[in-house]
């Protein structure tokens, strides 16, 4: 019982020390950056936001193209003709999943956004440089996703250069 | 004031409680859902006059028939077309550019622990 209330108390410290270097995490220099230039960061946080609803609409709708109406009906036309491809088949499940994957990243980084820009960078900088840091994680997953649909696009064309060479 | 009466203030303010708790969840879900990070026709978000001009300017899209037999050709013209597609995504420059956030952008000078 006294074993396990050491354990316990060990991992409250440890926990304990690290919520506490997380937030420390800052420098006193980066610290009085923030809060002297916090609207201007501010503006630029939301000069990013407006960017990026208008990335994620034109990448979004060209997605849309390259699934709908070239990937997926690639496939039916392949299937009517008995030529379907497994692999071209799999090329399309994955990239509808990363099309999907790719707007709930977007929504969870601009949530993210939103809660960063809100924040006062004057009276809380090391809360709001920790939130810029998770944010940036956000952004990073965003930017993997349009990366992804790249690949998948470009093997689809590897692919289909494959299958006209075996028609 | 009669019973008639009586009841028809009730029924104004009934409804217009209704009302307000109707819009109240409506924007609950439309924010929760995040279908306001994908709505650009919020203030602050609408499209610029270039990209209205832009959407205009857009010719007919092509779409592959989904019917019909398939030759070299047909593929050809479907290589011919994702192709352009690819270009057209890749001409936008550098989406999501995670350095736009870094400390540099940001006027934050660099980590200095102390």
């Amino acid at each position: 019982m006294k074993n396990k209330f050491s354990v316990f108390c060990i991992i409250l410290g440890l926990v304990f020390c690290f919520s506490v270097a997380n937030v420390m995490a800052i420098s006193e220099k980066q610290e009085n950056a923030i809060v002297d230039n916090c609207e201007k960061i501010k503006d630029s946080l939301k000069n990013i936001q407006k960017a990026d609803a208008k990335a994620r609409v034109f990448l979004g709708s060209h997605y849309e193209t390259v699934l709908s109406k070239y990937v997926t009906s690639l496939n039916v036309r392949l299937v009517e003709n008995n030529l379907s491809k497994s692999n071209l088949i799999d090329n399309q499940n994955e990239l509808a999943k990363t099309k999907e994957a790719f707007s709930t990243t977007f929504v969870d980084y601009q949530k993210e956004l939103e809660e960063l820009v809100a924040m006062d960078c004057r009276v809380e900088p090391e809360k709001f440089y920790e939130k810029l840091i998770s944010v940036r994680v956000k952004r990073k997953n965003v930017a993997l996703g349009v990366s992804k649909m790249r690949e998948l696009a470009i093997k689809n064309i590897k692919l289909v250069k494959d299958l006209k060479e075996n028609l | 004031m009669t019973t008639g009466g009586r009841n028809l203030v009730l029924l104004g303010v009934g409804s217009i409680l209704i009302a307000f708790i109707m819009t109240g969840v409506s924007l609950a879900v439309y924010h929760n859902s995040g279908d306001i990070y994908l709505d650009r026709s919020r203030p602050g978000f609408l499209p610029d006059e270039e990209e209205l001009k832009e959407e205009e300017v857009k010719e007919e899209e092509y779409e592959f028939s989904k019917t019909g037999t398939l030759s070299e050709e047909v593929l050809d013209e479907y290589l011919k077309h994702l192709k352009e597609e690819i270009e057209i995504i890749d001409s936008y420059e550098e989406p999501f550019n995670t350095g736009l956030l870094s400390d540099e952008s940001l006027g934050i000078p660099a980590e200095d622990k102390e």
